[in-house]
């Protein structure tokens, strides 16, 4: 396996883009990424597009807009972890030694919205059968999964959902210092008490808002882009993906999913949580902040919430967490979400992330999480 | 006369008029599943049986789902329960009680309640937690 750098990221604010296509969004990522990396569209030699729906083909649109090159185009599904599979893939192409620039994409418009679970109209289908047996077991959107987990978190561990709150108020501060982020304005632990409540206990900025956005990765084998002289270089030290086993220890599926793969990135980087610098995690609700904290052996499980409550998660503390304001400010429009942690963890190692840059950052972790149950993992270092 | 809402989550032939979740049991590995599987998620075997479960147990967590995409208005709230049967068999339900009657590490037992929200007939029923003690509604 050879050696892969990141030479080029580039983004679109995520937000709101209704006048705009998926692949328009793409092409203006995939083109960002391109100028930053000083390439053009045709060097890449394959792209791989992570999207949740989007009709057929939409990576394959987004080449359409840039120009017909005839380079393969691979379209990936893995839900909230499709940007971060992208991500794998193009490394994976040039690790390998088949390519030597290969891009990763990812694209997201707010559709129907998550959790949305009416029975379709064909009686006797067997998705028919399944959206009922859905409902039958009570109908349960995202929130309602994770509201799940804060309140026996809360049970267990005497968290609070004031610490919980916290966190959605620290990713908010994050987010602040973000020009490409979906929601800049402050908050406070007071204001996320108060706001709707959309399932017990947890209230509207508990949850990530779904927008649309785009983001892209250009990776480079480490030889040819030293022998171009880019700097300062970020290499990718460690890609691992999982999905689950039953082998868990702990009340959760995607902590324990997180645990084992993160166990294997430490030891494919050869580094510890010790060497970790900074981390965008898969933050879709409060909780898992906390939790995936513990899973990536950063505290014990069952300190979590204290870690935030003490101020070491955030920027300026012992190990900041969603530096550039997580899924829970930043915004989460699916398909790109894994390449905006990839965008912000360049920036960071490179330090250019302007006044939320963590000082000194030398190794960051970027971790997604995906509905059905897949764990991504990257280790990113200045070389 | 009541309909459940789907086969092969529940049945109500015990007499009883109770609900009686179907799981299913690993004949390799003893690993339990419900809903029920045709293949272990533990061993991968394909030897597996379907029996009833038990039909009381513990409060593990809990929640009031207020909103779900496409049905904010005229939207009503229902009460979900992730609950311990047995060892290593934790079930979702819709529980039939006010929400401030329900606490994690509460009994609780299987009985009958209409689909929330989703627009069927009243006589078309699924399983769902009360708590132990009370007569099914
Ligand atoms: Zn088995």
């Amino acid at each position: 396996m050879r050696r892969v750098a990141v030479v080029g990221v580039g983004m679109v604010a995520f937000g709101r883009h209704p006048e705009r296509t998926l692949g328009e969004l793409g092409a203006d990522a995939v083109t960002e990424a391109l100028g930053d990396a000083s390439l053009g569209w045709k060097d890449a030699r394959s792209m791989f597009c992570g999207v949740v729906g989007g009709g057929m083909t939409p990576g394959t649109r987004v080449g359409n807009e840039l120009g017909l090159t005839g380079l393969p185009i691979v379209n990936i599904d893995n839900a909230s972890a499709s940007g971060s599979s992208a991500f794998r893939a193009a490394y994976m192409d040039i690790a390998s030694g088949r390519v030597d620039v290969s891009i990763a994409a990812g694209i997201g418009k707010s559709g129907r919205s998550l959790g949305d679970l009416r029975p379709p109209a064909s009686h006797g289908t067997a998705e028919y059968r399944a959206n009922l047996a859905g409902w039958a077991q009570g109908a349960m959107p995202p929130a309602g999964v994770f509201a799940l987990r804060s309140r026996r978190r809360m049970h267990d561990f005497g968290c609070t959902i004031e610490q919980l709150a916290m966190v959605a108020v620290k990713n908010r501060r994050h987010a602040s210092f973000n020009p490409y982020a979906q929601l800049r304005k402050p908050l406070t632990v007071e204001e996320v008490l108060a706001a709707r409540m959309i399932a017990d206990p947890l209230t509207v900025p508990h949850c990530c808002p779904v927008g649309d956005g785009a983001a892209a990765a250009v990776l480079m084998s480490e030889d040819r882009a030293r022998a171009l002289g880019y700097g300062p270089l970020v290499t990718i030290e460690a890609s691992v993906f999982r999905t689950p086993t039953l082998a868990g220890d702990t009340e959760s599926q995607d902590a324990d999913t997180t645990r084992l793969t993160c166990m294997e990135a430490y030891a494919e980087a050869g580094m510890g949580p010790k060497e970790i610098d900074l981390v965008q995690v898969h933050d879709a609700f409060t909780v898992e902040e906390i939790e995936y904290c513990e899973s990536m052996g950063f505290c014990e499980v069952g300190e979590g919430e204290r870690m935030v409550e003490r101020g070491e998660m955030t920027i300026g503390g012992k190990i900041p967490f969603s530096t550039d304001g997580g899924l829970l400010s930043r915004g989460h429009p699916l398909g790109p979400t894994g390449l905006a942690q990839v965008w912000e963890t360049v920036l960071q190692l490179r330090g250019q992330a302007g006044n939320r840059q963590v000082e000194g950052a030398r190794a960051g972790l970027a971790h997604m999480v995906g509905v059905g149950g897949v764990c991504v993992i990257h280790i990113l270092r200045r070389g | 006369m009541q309909t459940p809402v789907v086969e092969g989550l529940f049945e109500m032939s015990g007499g009883d008029g109770l609900p009686h979740l179907l799981i299913s049991r690993c004949g390799q590995c003893g690993a339990v599943a419900f809903p029920a599987r045709k293949r272990c998620a533990a061993c991968c075997g394909t030897s597996l049986v379907v029996e009833e479960a038990p039909g009381e147990g513990t409060v593990y967590s809990w929640t009031v789902i207020r909103e779900l995409g496409g049905h904010r208005a005229e939207f009503e709230p229902y009460v979900v329960a992730q609950v311990d049967l047995s060892a290593g068999l934790r079930v979702q339900g819709l529980v039939d009680a006010a929400p401030e009657t329900v606490a994690i590490g509460q009994r609780v037992r299987t009985g009958l309640t209409a689909v929330p929200n989703a627009g069927m007939d009243p006589g078309v029923v699924t399983y769902c937690f009360v708590p132990a003690g009370e007569g099914t509604r």
